[in-house]
């Protein structure tokens, strides 16, 4: 990170892996210059005494300072000082445009510089103007902008606030805030909250936490579910999760308020308790409350878009949408169009599950020109009915027939499928606390305060100390009060409610100000010797659901090129058994172990080879045997079990013109 | 209720109870535990969503845990009636009260 990037960039939004650093992100009040003509820029600054560079004489040039405008050399000033702050007073009075940011450069041994920007491109932030001593921001513009009768633009208009880029950072001196400001200052900051980006931003207490934490959750909050938009009935997004009973935070930031998150907030407020719990939420697991869940605590609902457009080809043929016939090529089976109408679309609100034909539609043979050799009747038809996917499941939300940009019939089935929370399913704090499910407990198992309130998700104390994410329990607390008294916590950052306030709250409401309460074993009905943190933290449902991941192959498809099994869930494929796992077979020393991940369930072939000459034998049908082209007589054919990933390689080494010979010798 | 012995020894037994969880064997257990004549006294359930508790008891010397066993159940049974009886009599006092 670099200095300038307070402001413009924020310092945790950033993903982690191969493209950190890489991938940045914009802090709230940044904002990215637009160009200003350079030639009008030109014609302000010749009159205000800059001698362009060719006229300049040798005196002026030695002792005057150079002026760049956008890093071009445009001519020298003998008066630095005097031209940097009239420019600077000119755009503050609206004379020049408030797009072009000034510097000003003096050196011990070089002479003095100033630059010009009027680029389009610069990251800028809007800060406060201060003279003298005094911020220009006074009360009764407060009132203005409060009353609606000034809008931001009118601040800047009026000097109040100005736009600073990197450069001109350097010639000014920033106030923390108001408290902060001296003579010598030039300029306070808005807020310091705003050096933070929109995903940083929804994070309470962040100070209190060690930043990568931030980083995490700045990453996460990408992924947690919400409604994105209140349209999305009517809308045909390929994929699509919708929350069904999403909360506003009651630990909210000012942030989250200005950005809009809470009108679509995308989390709940739970009652969270940080106990070991019968050893189901070690690792980051967390124990889930069985009676939340069955109140609707994280349910959702997972929406699927299929398509299929009814394509015209040369020749006149077209795709049907029908429901195919018995006869057809590639006919799946009786069973799998039992839900489809009379117009080859699946009905409404029809539960279908993997497999199931959703589009019936036959279409014409791909190649015609092989045809032609072969059949007399004419090209028929085959089955290219769109399907769910192997997987999935749902019920049949809808149904939207259009057409297409060619003109063609498109029809779009929407699935939907309710996501109730389970064993796998991953939540996640707005503290980079994330974990998965380890156990759905019965209420009445659950461990119990006095009250009869009972943890809608009990977190293990180990996430704590290494992470240090004392943020989340500040947020627990805060929580806590909030819900005590009435009325959200603010826990924006550097600006929030002190955790002495939060304490003193807790005490008035009869809470301890340690956030802790007595609490009894639910399977015992014993108290507990110690004291259990308890509060209200917002938890977010991630997008990794394990529904969308479970996956499991005996045997099945391989591919073609290679025969090795195909790779993906979707393809029903195989678990990669890597070079890593090989190693490790190889340190135990298991090696029949080792062929048979590597051959027999995978690509073993049986090659024949001629002894002779080394090469590939191939089976002559008319001779009924394996015969080799170039020792026609001389050939002796043996079989030799290969991976046939290695028999691609030879046949591509010969592509490329390389002979590669076998040497056989008989098996020991 | 359904109970299955995996196990009878000298003075051990352990048995598996179908459908049943901490409501039935936590207060067994305790009851077990109180009884002078029992050595160990335990349940565990190996998975909350797949297994059934399984209780283990083991009794000193000439005592034969199906005895203790029979003796601590009872023993709860005398107790929930009690507990029963005595709720049942609170609440109808406090009904009574509420109506005046």
């Amino acid at each position: 990170m670099h200095p300038t990037h307070w402001g413009r960039l924020c310092p945790n939004e950033t993903p982690e892996g191969s493209n950190c650093g890489l991938v940045k992100n914009l802090a709230l009040s940044a904002c990215i210059s637009v160009a200003v003509n350079v030639e009008k820029v030109r014609q302000v600054l010749y009159p205000m005494g800059v001698t362009p560079a060719p006229d300049s004489n040798r005196e002026l040039r030695l002792s005057g300072a150079k002026i760049f405008i956008n890093g071009s050399l445009i001519g020298h000033h003998p008066y630095p000082s005097e031209l940097v702050s009239e420019l600077r007073d000119r755009r503050r009075r609206g004379e020049i445009s408030s797009e072009i940011n000034v510097a000003h450069f003096k050196t011990m041994d070089r002479r003095e510089e100033i630059y010009v920007n009027c680029d389009e491109g610069r990251v800028r932030r809007p800060l406060i103007i201060v003279e003298k001593g005094v911020s220009m921001l006074q009360p009764e513009h407060v009132e203005k902008i409060r009353s609606g009768e000034w809008s931001w633009e009118d601040l800047v208009k009026n000097a109040i606030i100005e736009y600073i880029d990197a450069e001109e950072e350097e010639n000014i001196y920033v106030a923390l805030n108001l408290d902060a400001i001296s003579p010598k200052h030039t300029h306070v900051e808005l807020s310091s909250y705003t050096i933070l980006g929109i995903c940083a931003s929804l994070i309470p207490y962040p100070e209190h936490n060690q930043s990568p934490r931030n980083s995490y959750e700045a990453a996460m909050a990408k992924q947690a579910l919400g409604v994105y938009t209140t349209n999305f009935i009517y809308r045909v997004d390929s994929r699509s999760h919708v929350l069904h009973y999403p909360q506003i935070s009651i630990v909210k930031t000012k942030p989250m308020e200005i950005l809009g998150y809470n009108h679509r907030p995308s989390g709940q407020n739970c009652v969270v308790a940080i106990i070991s719990f019968e050893g189901y939420n070690m690792e980051d697991a967390l124990v889930f409350n069985k009676a939340s869940i069955e109140r609707g605590l994280g349910r959702s609902t997972f929406f699927r878009i299929y398509e299929a457009e009814s394509r015209q080809y040369l020749g006149g043929l077209k795709d049907r949408f029908i429901i195919p016939e018995a006869g057809i090529r590639g006919f799946r089976g009786e069973q799998y169009y039992r839900l489809l109408e009379s117009d080859g679309i699946v009905s409404l609100e029809a539960s279908t599950v993997g497999g199931d034909v959703l589009i019936g539609r036959i279409s014409p043979p791909r190649f015609l020109e092989e045809y032609k050799e072969f059949e007399v009747k004419g090209p028929s038809m085959r089955d290219t009915s769109v399907d769910v996917r192997q997987s999935e499941a749902g019920i049949v939300d809808d149904i939207f027939i259009t057409e297409s940009n060619e003109g063609n019939k498109l029809v779009k089935v929407r699935v939907r499928d309710q996501r109730i929370p389970e064993l796998g399913d991953k939540f996640a704090s707005r503290h980079g606390q994330k974990g998965v499910i380890g156990m759905i407990v019965p209420q009445e198992d659950m461990p119990f305060a006095e009250s009869g309130i009972v943890p809608d998700i009990i977190v293990n104390p180990h996430a704590i100390p290494s992470r240090m994410t004392i943020g989340q329990f500040l947020e627990s607390m805060a929580g806590k009060m909030a819900a005590a008294r009435g009325r959200s916590a603010d826990g924006t950052p550097f600006v929030n409610e002190k955790s002495s306030e939060i304490k003193q709250t807790l005490k008035d409401y009869g809470f301890s100000h340690t956030g802790r309460e007595v609490f009894y074993s639910g399977i015992t009905g014993e108290k507990f010797v110690a004291d259990i943190f308890v509060g209200i933290v917002y938890y977010q449902k991630l997008h990794h659901m394990v529904s969308d991941k479970v996956h499991a192959r005996a045997r099945g498809q391989v591919q073609m090129l290679t025969r090795q099994p195909t790779e993906g869930r979707a393809r029903g494929g195989g678990l990669r058994f890597g070079e890593m796992e090989r190693d490790c077979l190889i340190g135990h020393g298991a090696a029949m172990l080792l062929r048979d991940r590597l051959l027999e369930e995978s690509d073993k072939y049986l090659l024949y080879v001629c002894e002779n000459c080394g090469y590939i034998a191939y089976f002559d049908i008319k001779r009924r045997a394996y015969v080799c082209r170039i020792c026609e007589d001389d050939a002796q054919i043996s079989p030799v079990v290969i991976s046939y990933a290695f028999k691609l390689l030879l046949q591509e080494l010969m592509s490329l013109c390389v002979a590669p010979k076998l040497k056989l010798t008989e098996r020991a | 209720m359904n109970v299955k012995i995996l196990n009878r020894k000298e003075n051990e037994l352990k048995i598996e109870i179908e459908n049943e969880g901490h409501t039935f064997c936590n207060v067994v257990q305790k009851a077990l535990l109180k009884d002078k004549k029992v050595d160990l006294a335990g349940y565990s359930i190996p998975h909350p969503l797949t297994a059934n508790p399984v209780i283990y008891l083991r009794t000193k010397n000439k005592s034969k845990p199906e005895t203790v066993l029979r003796k601590a159940v009872a023993k709860v049974q005398k107790d929930t009636k009690s507990f029963r009886a005595a709720f049942d009599n609170a609440l109808k006092v406090y009904k009574d009260q509420a109506t005046l």
